[in-house]
């Protein structure tokens, strides 16, 4: 019994849980680093605004992140523990275009016994880089001398007497590290200091202490030289001591949320900006007075609100006023602080902001538009950064016309009257003839050019400038003016030759018949055959975009692209002699149907796509023309035509085929990207009046034209709400979707008021409901308001358009009752579907829920009715449509309730033994229930009795954050350490205890926590497709705004896929030289165990980013294991076993990435 | 706990509290479970002594009675309708080959493995059990009939036990080899109760009938570090903290135990007080705990919830057990349901359940169901 499954990260982590600035590249950059979970980004901040330069994965959970410089040197080093206690100093090597990362020491500091810290794991450096100091267990303190060269970290612990600590700081200014921290005991919160002895390791002294300071205070600024001291941030109040005298101020402004993170902005000291859980932006100055003896006294702290950014999780200084707001509940935002406020009083101006699909509460999968791909929509983020965020795989087509015309084989768009650059009429090629469209306005009506030969198939035609239009077909080059409305030149080939392969840009052309090369020049509205080569077999394709400066329109080529018949190799040639530069042998048989030079990120790569939809691509130097890093991918199964075009100032590469794929750059790499289409076999840009900045595609039977979406893999929308969205769900009848968000309201004067315009006071229509119906609801238990002031979270029920996303209508529920479940059905005989919300009414004296709602609504002719309510007693986690019935989850009970013909829900039966029944899936006749603290369990339904009856139990004490059913057997599971395991019931065991028993046959540390899984899959579905090599796809959301995938392999790819990741793990030299396999290890508070049956598809997919040499020491070593071959892939050809070589791997790994 | 839930699914507050949360709330609600029920056997009449369930799987359950038999519990196994009955799977009694002859007064389970147990009582031996043979492989002789004894948690190569005896001695063996590393004789009076830091793995705190609680260091010489002083009186430095005359309680001491990963130790003595300790300054943190009464003259089984915050401590006082917050001293549930003196609990971290055992021979599960539920069982 294996599991066999395989992960992968569709999307990654996008919530930032730390960011700091500094000079990491070289003591010349100025760089933002952000750690967004286990991943690093290092951006180089320019003028321009931020450009990314590296993204470094960390095997482990970045816990916390410190930049520091040791004492005389030019650049700072990065510190880094995670959250399973692997520390590691990370140095840049090189310059900031060109760096390895080199871990310059390492080390795991857990101890094998402690009592973890309630507040965090706590990692400080002291300003002179002398040691560095963690709290990772309750009273002790570790310490790591910086004073040696030393590539293992080692931690030395002293015990503290102090036990609950909130914050620790390293104090500036003194003669021995000195550390300042809050804790708290019986009496109230207090701070003290510690002086460290780094030779005895212990504390020495303790330098001065303050009792009883405010009740809340949870936060240490230490000021630097030669203000030295500290900031303390409270709740209410601000203090500031530096050991001897102390000043507090209460400011209001800071009152109405907790201060969750600050960043200074100068070196002296005097200014910091502070970061609220409400998403306030706050300065604090600290007003100094000089003394007559030179030394600085802080006269007064003060605080100004300077206005509002998204929720905060760090902040960090950049320069220029400029500075990054680092957000793990919103998008992450590049902010301006201006000197002067704008009209709301606001001194903060947004720059730009950065998607961030975390936290992912809920998710669904729907197919809208029918087309065979589905699309994601998550309910993301928490209080007022809510939205919901569209998630479609690949880069969308908005069609805006399309003509049916069936057997193009070539489409080009030109300028015949109208001013440079704007399109004006599409010529078209088919067989035996060309077509010429004209677009007035909208409008598109076909016409004639003079001089223009129609009754021939068109190999190219473009403009030369504005007032000539190049004509190449099989039987000339003709050069045509469209003011004289002439032709005013042509060439033909030898009597004997016709053309068959051409390639042109502003001023030149070359030309093949068969083997024959031609070079023909444009010289003064002439054609001019300037050379011609005769080769040693015919060519196929040709290409000679110019490559020096794409950005030219009309520059000259100096290189020509080649591809050959017969001895299938791919050739540059130098222009104008036709001098061989480069030869390339592709090998197979297939011979190259497309060719194209082009410039990405300032990188030449020549593109050579053959007929069996597989592409090469070279590296190719712009002085030289000398190829180089060879690679290939797949990207369709049928020929690929390759065509440049232009999108949001980029240029990209359309590759038409069966599988129509964009081409583009992302961090020096290459990208491939699906378009939403079908089939594509030819396309061009088109840039007309009423249809600026489009593309014109052709299909088999008609030509699209339409625009593109921003290039990117996974694209996005966003629906702000401005309240967080916790449950959503899809009413195909009513074409709507049903969310359930939360806002909060402030009481006022005894009248809830929303604090903010929110989706739900800003719907169309709105509604509400009472408590009074409910019998359970009586004095005793019924909540009562809490005083004025007080924030209360009030749940609604929005109906959103599927199409346009407006919110159509707001129900409101009472305050204290929490909207828990959503699910939109159809029960019983009732034709109708109906919205079914779950609540529960919380009492704030109670932990647990008592009483809860089941409220059925009906939405039609945009009406929102409430047709039912049935009160049941306990909190409504979770409900699941089952075979026409309604099944839920009522704090530990699973309930089936049946729709009666009197439009009621009658208890049909239920299933205890459960602590809290979190999560139901259901599949035929059986219920998996996600228990809080005890894994799995599945249930069956009766028919015939009416009941559940318990089949199979996961004994283990896994506390489950989501389910999903993966088959009939096996079962999945997150659990809240960020692990991830697989239950199979065991149906042909011997005993009833054994089949009672769900044996857990896979593992596996995420990372993250799960909070949501689907079915479903992000990618096309293409009919007959049978190459991919996985089956199941379950797409989860992650609370860090990660979207990966689960889905089965077979077991012989699942071992070539296991050694294959072993290979890898050693191959790859991690940063932080943290183990692979200790990363992946499922580890909870109670075990931990290396990971089982499980693939990890993220460190599969480097293989691609190798270089050749490793890609080829991995290939090697299969081939030392040659009964891990069969994976799939016919291995034996007549009897013989084939070598693996790097392609097939490359190949197979290409597959995999896919299926997201 | 909704909303703590809801702060988790957003990543504003992390996991663990909210493991905490629900943790704290089951135990302050945790009654004798509608579900799982150990159903003694006809003949089933002695006294449970004590008991442990494993620490691998929380599979099985150890008992060791008063008529010197030692049983084992499946309580991890299958359930039918809501309805378990935990399945008694090995019994040795007092006639079988290899049994104790008395009482029963102490379980143990490796603490790495379940594939070993070890069991200790009044008939002066100390047997050492592989699970999977369920045979006796090992006896050791004592002087003094056997109080308690605790296998040191650190996850070493050598296991080392400590074994407290009538007559004030304390004997350190390693379990792997049989050899006495140490014999601990400060106490003048039986040592009832002993516990190895979970901390540092060289540290025993034991308690006695002298009235006093020691904390020892193995490695050092035979005087141990600290004799805990409920007055909280300074020790004079360099003095033999054994021969002052500070006791920890104004009766003896059965029970002691480590909590808060060894930063603290808690105390329970026949004077019907329990006292929380400073083990690193050796402090009396006068934490005050209600509504204890203390009469027994042998070890009394406390356990703790463990990896929780805050913690709690399952303190058996008479007929009932008493669930304090241990930081507070906070009495968060008082568990009725036993008809005679309990004489030992045993949280178990993986099912969220407490075992005690009872004079009268009944085990009883406690667990919170939910107040829906409760009507089930009949």
């Amino acid at each position: 019994m294996a599991a066999n499954c395989y992960v992968v990260t569709a999307h990654k982590a996008t919530g930032v849980t730390s960011c700091v600035t500094g000079n990491f590249t070289s003591g010349k950059d100025l760089n933002l680093i952000l750690a967004k979970n286990n991943r690093l980004e290092v951006h180089l901040v320019t003028p321009e605004g931020l450009r990314a330069i590296k993204e470094i994965g960390i095997n482990g959970k970045i816990s916390v992140m410190k930049l520091f410089r040791p004492p005389n040197a030019k650049k700072d080093l990065l510190f880094l523990i995670t959250m399973r206690y692997n520390a590691m100093i990370l140095q840049c090597h090189g310059d900031s275009d060109n760096f390895d990362i080199i871990t310059k020491a390492h080390g795991n500091v857990a101890d094998r016994i402690g009592k973890v810290c309630e507040n965090g794991i706590i990692a400080i450096v002291d300003p002179l880089a002398r040691v560095i100091g963690l709290r990772l267990y309750e009273g002790l303190f570790k310490i790591i001398p910086l004073d040696k060269e030393n590539n293992e970290l080692k931690a030395c612990s002293i015990r503290m007497e102090e036990i609950e600590v909130f914050d620790i700081e390293f104090l500036h200014g003194c003669a021995n590290p000195t550390i300042i921290l809050i804790h708290q005991d019986v009496n109230g919160r207090h701070i003290k200091t510690h002086e460290i002895s780094l030779k005895d390791k212990e504390f020495t002294k303790n330098p001065w202490k303050q009792d009883n300071i405010e009740n809340e205070a949870s936060m240490i600024i230490p000021v630097p030289e030669p203000i030295c001291g500290a900031v303390i941030i409270g709740q209410e109040s601000i203090l500031y001591h530096n050991g001897s005298t102390y000043v507090a101020v209460a400011p209001p402004v800071i009152k109405d949320s907790n201060v969750c993170c600050y960043a200074r902005i100068d070196t002296k000291g005097t200014s910091y900006l502070l970061g609220d859980m409400s998403g306030h932006l706050l300065m604090l100055l600290l007003i100094t007075e000089e003394n007559a003896d030179g030394t600085i006294t802080v006269k007064k702290p003060k605080v100004e609100l300077l206005g509002e950014v998204n929720i905060p999780e760090s902040i960090t200084y950049l320069d220029n006023s400029v500075l990054f707001i680092g957000s793990r509940l919103g998008d992450s935002q590049l902010v301006k602080l201006n000197k002067v406020a704008d009209e709301s009083g606001s001194y903060v101006s947004i720059m730009e902001t950065f998607t961030n699909l975390g936290p992912i509460i809920d998710m669904i999968v729907v197919d809208l538009e029918r087309q065979g791909q589905g699309q994601l929509i998550t309910c993301s983020g928490a209080y007022k950064e809510g939205s919901l965020r569209i998630i479609r795989n690949g880069i969308g087509i908005q069609e805006h016309a399309s003509i049916d015309l069936p057997g193009i084989k070539g489409i080009w768009a030109l300028n015949l009257a109208s001013t440079e650059g704007i399109n004006d009429t599409i010529v078209l090629s088919f067989v035996g003839h060309t077509r010429i469209l004209t677009l007035h306005g909208e409008e598109v009506e076909e016409t004639d050019i003079s001089g223009f030969l129609s009754d021939k198939q068109t190999f190219y035609c473009g403009n030369v400038n504005s007032e000539l239009i190049l004509q190449v077909t099989s039987f000339s080059a003709r050069l045509i003016s469209t003011r004289k409305k002439q032709l005013l030149s042509e060439w033909k080939p030898r009597a004997d030759r016709t053309i068959s392969v051409v390639a042109c840009n502003g001023s030149q052309i070359i030309c093949a018949a068969g083997s024959e090369l031609y070079y023909l020049e444009l010289i003064m509205d002439e054609i001019v055959l300037k050379k011609s080569l005769t080769l040693e077999h015919d060519v196929s394709c040709l290409d000679m975009s110019p490559i020096s400066n794409v950005d030219s329109k009309y520059e000259k080529s100096e290189f020509v692209a080649v591809g050959l018949w017969t001895d299938i190799s791919a050739r540059i040639l130098k222009l104008p002699a036709l001098e061989e530069l480069c030869r390339e042998q592709l090998g197979g048989e297939i011979i190259a149907r497309s060719i194209l030079m082009t410039v990405f990120d300032g990188i030449t790569y020549l593109l050579c796509a053959l007929g069996d939809g597989s592409m090469f691509y070279f590296n190719m130097d712009k002085n030289s023309g000398m190829l180089s890093d060879r690679k290939k991918v797949t990207l369709g199964t049928q020929p690929i035509v390759l065509s440049t075009f232009r999108s949001l100032a980029t240029t990209n590469v359309f590759a038409c085929s069966d599988r129509p794929t964009v081409i583009y750059s992302s961090n020096h790499k290459l990208v491939f990207s699906n378009v939403n289409l079908k089939q594509v076999n030819h396309m061009c840009s088109l840039n007309a009046e009423a249809y600026p900045d489009s593309l014109a595609l052709a299909t088999d039977n008609t030509i699209t034209i339409g625009t593109i979406d921003e290039i990117q893999k996974l694209h996005i929308r966003t629906i702000p709400l401005g309240e967080a969205p916790r449950r959503i769900a899809y009413q195909e009848a009513s074409q709507t979707f049903g969310v359930i968000t939360m806002r909060v309201d402030t009481l006022d004067n005894g009248v809830l008021c929303p604090s903010r315009p929110s989706a739900s006071t800003q719907a169309q229509s709105s509604s509400q409901s009472t408590l009074s119906s409910l019998t359970l609801v009586n004095k005793n238990n019924c909540p009562v308001l809490p005083d004025m002031g007080t924030e209360i979270e009030i749940h609604n029920l929005l109906i959103i358009d599927q199409n346009t996303f407006e919110v159509l209508h707001a129900h409101q529920l009472p305050p204290n009752e929490y909207a828990l479940s959503i699910e939109s059905c159809k029960l019983g005989d009732d034709p109708n579907y109906y919205y079914v919300v779950g609540t529960a009414l919380v009492n704030p004296e109670e932990s647990e829920p008592k009483i809860g709602r089941i409220i059925m609504f009906l939405y039609e002719e945009g009406k929102l009715t409430q047709v039912t309510e049935k009160e049941v007693k306990g909190g409504c986690y979770c409900l699941v449509e089952f075979n026409g019935k309604l099944l839920a989850s009522i704090n530990s009970t699973v309930r089936l309730f049946e729709w009666t013909a009197e439009k009621e829900l009658r208890i049909e039966c239920s299933h205890f033994n459960n602590i809290l029944a979190l999560c139901l899936k259901t599949k035929g006749d059986f219920v998996l229930i996600g228990d809080l603290m005890r894994s799995m369990t599945l249930l069956q339904y009766k028919t015939m009795e009416g009941n559940f009856e318990e089949i199979s139990r996961d004994y283990n004490p896994n506390w489950m954050t989501a389910i999903e059913i993966m088959d009939d057997d096996t079962f999945l599971g997150s659990e809240n350490h960020f692990n991830l395991f697989v239950c199979q019931k065991d149906s042909a065991a011997t005993t009833d205890e054994e089949r009672q028993q769900m044996a857990e046959i896979g593992h596996f540390h995420l990372g993250d926590l799960v909070n949501v899984f689907r079915h479903g899959s992000l990618v096309m579905q293409h009919s007959g497709d049978t190459t991919t090599p996985t089956h199941g796809c379950i797409l989860f959301g992650t609370v860090n705004g990660a979207i990966g995938l689960v889905t089965q392999v077979s077991p012989p790819l699942f071992d070539f896929l296991h050694l294959l990741q072993e290979k890898l793990s050693e191959v790859i030299k991690a940063v932080g030289k943290v183990d692979h396999k200790f990363w992946r290890s499922f580890n909870t508070e109670l075990k931990c165990e290396p990971s089982e049956s499980f693939i990890d598809g993220d460190l599969i997919e480097s293989f691609l980013d190798l270089s050749q040499k490793d890609m080829e020491l991995i290939a090697q070593s299969f081939r030392e294991n040659p009964q891990l071959l069969p994976f799939g892939k016919d291995n034996t050809n007549g009897g013989i076993k084939e070598e693996i070589t790097v392609n097939d791997i490359i190949k197979f790994v290409e597959d995999l990435t896919r299926i997201h | 706990m909704l909303k703590l839930l809801d702060n988790v699914k957003s990543g504003i507050k992390k996991p663990s509290a909210f493991v905490n949360a629900a943790i704290a709330t089951h135990i302050a609600n945790l009654d004798v479970s509608s579900y799982k029920r150990i159903i003694p056997d006809d003949t089933f009449t002695v006294s449970i002594q004590n008991l442990q369930g494993d620490n691998c799987e929380g599979k099985f359950l150890l008992s060791g009675c008063a008529d010197g038999s030692v049983l084992l519990h499946s309580i991890g196994g299958s359930c039918n309708f809501g309805k378990f009955k935990c399945k008694r799977l090995w019994k040795c009694g007092k006639h079988d080959k290899n049994g104790h002859r008395y009482s029963v007064e102490c379980v143990r389970w490796f603490p790495t493995d379940n594939g070993i147990f070890v069991t200790a009582g009044f008939d002066k031996k100390l047997k050492i059990w592989d699970t999977s043979h369920l045979q006796c492989v090992e006896t050791l002789s004592f002087d003094g009939k056997i109080y308690n004894f605790d296998l040191s948690p650190a996850r070493t190569k050598n296991c080392t036990v400590a074994v407290c005896s009538s007559r004030g001695i304390v004997s350190v063996f390693e379990l792997q080899s049989g050899t006495n590393v140490h014999t601990l004789k400060q106490h003048v009076g039986d040592v009832l109760s002993c516990n190895w830091s979970p901390f540092e793995e060289h540290i025993l705190a034991t308690g006695s009938s002298d009235n006093k609680v020691l904390l020892w260091d193995i490695r050092s010489s035979k005087n141990c570090l600290m004799s805990f002083n409920r007055c909280n009186t300074i020790q004079t430095v360099g003095e033999n903290p054994c021969m002052n005359n500070f006791t920890a309680h104004t009766g003896s001491v059965n029970a002691v135990k480590f909590v808060r990963g060894g930063l603290k130790l808690i105390s329970c003595g026949t004077d019907n007080i329990i006292r929380l300790w400073d083990t690193l300054s050796g402090k009396n943190e006068l934490v005050h705990y209600e509504g204890f009464f203390n009469s027994s003259k042998k070890s009394i089984g406390i356990d703790i919830s463990g990896e929780t915050y805050p913690e709690f401590v399952f303190i058996p006082s008479n007929n009932i057990i008493n669930v304090y917050e241990i930081n507070s001293g906070k009495l968060v549930n008082v568990l009725k349901g036993h008809f005679d003196n309990v004489n030992c609990t045993y949280y178990s971290h993986f099912q969220h359940e407490l075992y005690s055992g009872c004079t009268d021979g009944l085990t009883l599960i406690w667990c919170d169901d939910g107040d829906i539920s409760r009507c089930m069982w009949t």
